[in-house]
């Protein structure tokens, strides 16, 4: 098997090596490139080959063009601090074509009140449970694959920086770009481990002294503010110097009273001691042509201030609360040294304190103020009698880098790179005061690096495009026995590991601009990946987890196909675009806590599983007016083998994941309606979600399900000045049906929500 | 994690529903042969299991109890029926446990597609034509679920009647068998501190005994946790686990036993011993940390919270017979025991287990001192001897990963004991032979793992034991 292994990567490699040595000799035909519309042009890499077409050989305008492209993406680093970063080398470019990449525009969405979250959710192939309203965990899906086997990045960083304060969907969609979903594939060029695919975020900047900001207010009394001011001091016009500096600020508030239900209650209830807030700030500043093209010192400050609330029964004091602190520099640099060489380099720090506190002397059986439990100790909430106070301190160190070589315009080899420290300190104060047991897990630290190298080849003006990667990982986890008095004392302190992963993608534009036939492309896709144990997975938390430090990485080969065919000014459509997507996934070493075995209990690798599923999606535009959208996911993931100690038969369905689902959208659009540079909108958005089991499918009795679900938005959005000032208003769930996300918890029901944003 | 945390709970007490399952009324007259009531239709049982040379329960037995039925269970279709006994089974896959009938010669990956699902936590027990389901969501709501049973042991889809006890974690229930009614239903509010009296058919609220009163303050509880029980006469013996951190599942460092009044259903007395440390388990499904011998004396076991606090004391205790306090002289502490050529040192008892007679208890050990032995899942099944105060390790069954507290059960007829069990190689019940000890595989579960496996019949012969104590 080693033997084999080592055949792959070595035949990679090579495959790696040839193909770069043969495309920086290609001379490839490219005036056809001249066809391409303008407003193609979103990046460095697709300025570069529009201007390539007038000067093959490239020229110091066309690179100093780019770079003041590049200056134009804004990037938060892992913290978010505004300020370019290196990750511009993820932008949506040629290679994504390539790519099993779906790409949502989110400058659509800048007006309108949706989360992030809603955004990714209308994708197909993706589904995002959430467990409440805002400030609530949510549960990303990918084709199948969830939990920690997918990843979210912004601007190219994993968020999941155990600090434990940054939510995803606190970040306001005024300030995204795009949202970039990668399916059943994680980029070498994001140096992060993961399977079942990435979410990256990307972020905009403010193209000049500008100051743009959001307000919305909506149902649950929830608010949402934001507001972005940049300044630019144009230091040496003629080397194009200046100094931007500039505060990036977004507050986020709700109640999160709605009514719902759960099977524990005959009856709707309205929860209540569920506020939640968050706030960030993040001055910048940033030099421009200062030997490098852009340099960018931020600072940020993150806090989070939560009531927590049960699904079951009533909670009326437990809190949780972070703060944040961190400071980020970014260096960025085309041409090092060599002309067509970039680099960026980012280097973060970060230190926080997160705390979870329920010391309330009272509990509450179900919802009843009436059947409370009185106790003179201290009696804890979320759980009968687990009273707690924890508190945890962290640090991170986060360097992630980027060099891309262009060999020609249409061939570039990059190197991307990540190193990461992460470092824990749990308190248990109840523990400190003598009160008990330390349940607060095992303070520790980590080391990972994670290395990529791909190459992207664009054949005959794009018709054939090729990206192709190898991706290698190290990691070293290591905790202390801090002496703590615990149930689960460590059996092992460090664990170590490292792997390769590679990739294959080809795209082939069979059909380009014949008749009605704007284009049709096949592509297909293999990636071999692996996702890292987690610290808890590895050492456990003292208390029910135990220590596992032979835990193996998760592993999963993933094979994609597909198809995208787009028509033009056919009968009645203006334009339709058609794409169909095929997956196949056999995880190895599925990494499983059993939970109703003994306790304390280790991680272990249990069997594998195979996903299999297709994707739809539809589009078209029937007239400069009205557009629909429609997009379907089915899905089956099974057991591959059997798990002969836990009874999990080979083809077994595996429990609580969606299998069938689908999203809706028709639009009316129309500009110049009352005022030039005015604009209309009115949408309508669905989704449909198939009944689903929430355990192993063994039974033809079974009835343990997630219901299936139909939810519709209405939505109506009206801007004036070319969109510098907008308001929004929309419903959700109009027809206030009952939705689940959770085996029994349903969401909110009808709620509002109204924006306006403004732009200087 | 709280689901976790009550399927620890969950797990953490087992006891076999065997015990406590059925009592006889003072009137019995039935001796350790017989059974309390109906001793003709034990005789059929008997008659019965001697003929498959393994204990065999049947509807037949069960049914019989009830004299209306009893002659038609004599019929010779019925006769035929007995030959293939039939047990309450069911398979515990992650959040869910699936409920049915069938023999155990069943293909147990068909059969399982035609049972019902309930949460994972909790209790399964079979009682006067009814199959009795308790059991606890992950919020701890509990719901219990009367089914009943057909004359072909069909199992209905759907409950003749329910309960829900909110917040409570109630999942162990007790029955007491009644010449004079149906019987009566205890279930235990594990995190109510409190024993509901639920009447048998409608499972309406009869009475709640409340146990709060008796928090074992000085000891620094905050909770009176129902546990493990049994019924004896007319007098339950219930432990209460005086929980004093509830997060790592710690219970009091002092035993203690409420005495409770069956026919009043009110509490008589509450006895404490310093000898070991808090007895039996919170949710004591199924019996395992309490029995009572054929001299009608009554033990308990504590494992003294795994020996997590130092100065808790492991160990069984006794009240003797006819006695309502704890034997001060007598102690079993099995750190102390020999097992396998050495101290038995920080193993314990865990969840599962049965009395199967002369002083001996069928369960398995588990050892926290050792985490290799957690990371192997090994749980190495054990005969404990009360009277000779040894621990002998069961020979032919390899440890078990699973860790299910349930999966032990005497059969109907006494002579064997039912095992859940799982390995590398697979799941499968299997049949210990009490007398020779011998151990044979009665059907390959493949789906799931094994959790009840509860002998059809009316009520247990262990009745035959308590009642042969006054």
């Amino acid at each position: 098997m080693k033997h084999l292994f080592a055949y792959k990567l070595i035949t990679i490699v090579i495959i790696l090596i040839a193909v770069a040595v043969v495309a920086s000799r290609a001379q490839e035909p490219i005036g056809a490139n001249s066809s391409e519309p303008a407003e193609e042009v979103t990046n460095f890499d697709d300025f570069f080959a529009e201007e390539s077409s007038e000067n093959t050989n490239g020229s110091d305008k066309v690179n100093e063009i780019a770079n003041d492209l590049q200056i134009g993406v804004t990037v938060l680093d892992e913290m978010g601090v505004d300020g370019e970063g290196i990750n511009e080398a993820a932008p949506v470019d040629k290679k994504t074509k390539a790519e099993s990449v779906k790409v949502m525009d989110a400058t659509e969405l800048q007006g309108s009140s949706a989360t992030i979250a809603d955004a990714t959710n209308r994708s197909s192939g993706v589904k995002i449970r959430q467990s409440g309203g805002m400030g609530s965990e949510s549960k990303i899906n990918i084709r199948g694959m969830e939990g920690k086997n997918v990843k979210v990045l912004v601007d190219g960083v994993p968020v999941d920086n155990g600090n434990g304060n940054f939510s995803v969907n606190d970040i306001p969609i005024d300030k995204i770009d795009r949202i970039e979903i990668y399916k059943s594939y994680v980029p070498e060029r994001f140096a992060t481990d993961g399977m079942g695919g990435v979410i990256n975020i990307v972020t905009h900047d403010l193209p000049k002294s500008s100051v743009t900001g959001s307000y919305s207010f909506g149902s649950f009394n929830t608010h949402k503010a934001s507001l972005d001011a940049k300044y630019v001091w144009v230091v040496d016009s003629l080397k194009s110097r200046s100094i931007a500096t500039g505060i990036s600020a977004y507050f986020n508030y709700s109640d999160n009273d709605y009514e719902f239900t759960t099977p524990y209650m005959d009856t709707t209830v309205t929860r209540d001691h569920d506020r939640y807030y968050s706030y960030n700030v993040l001055p910048y500043v940033s030099f421009e042509r200062f030997f490098f093209d852009r340099m960018t010192l931020g600072v940020i400050y993150n806090a989070m201030d939560k009531e927590i609330q049960s699904n079951a029964h009533r909670i009326e004091e437990a809190t949780a609360n972070a703060q944040s602190y961190g400071v980020n520099l970014s260096l960025e640099k085309a041409n090092l040294f060599v002309k067509g060489l970039s680099m960026g380099l980012s280097l973060s720090y970060a230190f926080g304190k997160e705390a979870v506190v329920d010391t309330s002397h009272t509990y509450y059986y179900g919802w009843s103020k009436e059947n409370p439990r009185e106790s003179k100790k201290a009696y804890g909430e979320i759980t009968m009698g687990g009273a707690s106070h924890i508190e945890r301190k962290n640090q991170t160190f986060v360097a992630p880098w980027n060099f891309d070589y262009a060999f020609t315009q249409n061939h570039i080899l990059t190197w991307s790179g990540l190193y990461r420290y992460e470092s824990q300190k749990p308190t248990d104060k109840r523990s400190v005061k003598g009160q008990r047991l330390n349940n607060a897990g095992f303070p520790g630290h980590s080391h990972s690096l994670v290395s990529g190298l791909s190459l992207e080849n664009n054949f005959w003006n794009e018709r054939i495009q090729n990206v192709a990667g190898i991706k290698g990982y190290y990691y070293i986890i290591e905790a202390e026995n801090d002496g703590e008095n615990r149930i689960q004392q460590l059996a092992d302190d460090y664990a170590d590991n490292k792997d390769f992963g590679y990739s294959e993608n080809l795209r082939v534009k069979i059909l380009d601009q014949v008749a009605v036939v704007d284009q049709f492309a096949v592509k297909g896709g293999y990636q071999h990946s692996l996702r890292f144990p987690t610290r808890e997975e590895i050492f456990g938390d003292g208390m029910y987890v135990q220590c596992a430090p032979n835990l193996k990485p998760e592993k999963s080969d993933n094979f994609t196909a597909g198809a995208e065919l787009d028509l033009r000014e056919i009968p009645l459509l203006l334009k339709l675009h058609l794409e169909f997507n095929w997956f196949y996934m056999l995880m190895d070493d599925r990494i499983f806590w059993n939970n109703y075995a003994a306790i304390p209990r280790p991680y272990y690798n249990s069997v594998g599983t195979k996903t299999t599923g297709f994707e739809i999606d539809a589009a078209v535009d029937i007239n400069e007016y009205v557009s629909l959208s429609y997009n379907l996911t089915k899905q089956d993931a099974e057991s591959r083998e059997t798990d002969l100690a836990f009874g999990i038969a080979k083809g077994l369905t595996v429990p609580n994941i969606p299998t069938l689902y689908m999203n809706f959208g028709a639009e009316f659009h129309i500009g110049d309606l009352l005022f030039r540079d005015d604009f209309f909108k009115l949408y309508w958005l669905a989704n449909y979600t198939d009944e689903y089991y929430y355990s192993w499918k063994v039974s033809n009795k079974q009835d343990r399900t997630i219901p299936s679900s139909f939810s519709q938005d209405l939505g109506v959005e009206y801007s004036i000045f070319a969109n510098k000032l907008s308001w929004n208003f929309e419903v959700r769930n109009f027809m206030d049906r009952l939705v689940y996300d959770k085996y029994g918890e349903s969401k909110p029901g009808r709620a509002f929500a109204t924006k306006i944003k403004f732009t200087l | 994690m709280n689901l976790f945390k009550n399927k620890i709970m969950m797990a953490l007490a087992s006891a076999s529903l065997v015990f406590g399952l059925a009592a006889c009324d003072d009137s019995s007259s039935a001796s350790t042969d017989e059974p309390t009531s109906s001793s003709s239709v034990e005789k059929t049982k008997d008659k019965s299991s001697s003929s498959k040379g393994k204990s065999s329960s049947s509807k037949k037995e069960s049914k019989s109890s009830s004299s209306s039925k009893a002659d038609d269970k004599s019929s010779s279709s019925k006769e035929e029926k007995q030959e293939e006994s039939k047990y309450v089974l069911s398979f515990i896959m992650e959040t869910s446990q699936f409920v049915g009938i069938a023999p155990l010669s069943a293909d147990q990956k068909k059969v399982v597609k035609d049972f019902i699902e309930a949460p994972n936590a909790g209790s399964v027990a079979y009682f006067n034509g009814s199959v009795y389901i308790l059991a606890t969501d992950d919020a701890m709501n509990s719901t219990l679920s009367r089914y009943e049973v057909d004359d072909d042991y069909k199992m209905a889809d759907k409950p003749a009647a329910t309960a829900k006890f909110t917040g409570t974690n109630a999942i162990a229930m007790k029955f007491l068998h009644t010449e004079k009614s149906d019987g009566k239903l205890y279930v235990e509010q594990a995190l109510g501190d409190a024993i509901t009296v639920v009447d048998i058919k409608t499972l309406k609220t009869v009475k709640t005994i409340d146990l709060s009163g008796y928090l074992d303050e000085e000891s620094g509880a905050m909770s009176t946790v129902p546990g493990s029980a049994v019924i004896k006469g007319d007098k339950m013996y219930v432990s209460l686990n005086q929980f004093v951190d509830f997060t790592n599942l710690i219970a009091g460092p002092r035993g203690s036993v409420a005495i409770i009044d069956l026919n009043a259903d009110e509490v008589e007395k509450v006895i404490y011993t310093d000898k070991v440390a808090a007895l039996g388990g919170m949710d004591d499904m199924n019996g395992t940390a309490s029995f009572v011998d054929e001299n009608g004396d009554i033990y308990f076991y504590s494992n003294a919270s795994y020996s997590f606090i130092e100065g808790y004391q492991e160990g069984w205790v006794r009240i003797k017979s006819g006695e309502s306090e704890f034997d001060t002289s007598w102690v079993f502490r099995m750190h102390d025991a020999a097992y396998d050529g050495k101290k038995t040192n920080n193993n314990s008892l865990m969840v599962g287990g049965t009395y199967i007679g002369d002083g001996k208890f069928f369960g398995f050990f588990g050892n926290f001192a050792d985490p290799t032995n957690f990371n192997n899942y090994e749980w190495e099944f054990v005969v404990v001897d009360v009277y000779k105060k040894t621990v002998e390790k069961v020979k032919g069954l390899t440890p078990t990963i699973p860790w299910f507290a349930p999966s032990i059960h005497l059969d109907a007829d006494g002579k064997s004991v039912l095992v859940g069990h799982a390995d590398s190689k697979g799941g499968a019940i299997y049949r210990y032979d009490i007398a020779s000890g011998k151990v044979t595989k009665e059907m390959d579960v493949t789906t799931g793992t094994a959790y009840y496996i509860v002998p059809i019949v009316d009520y247990f012969y262990d009745v035959r034991r308590c009642c042969n104590a006054k």
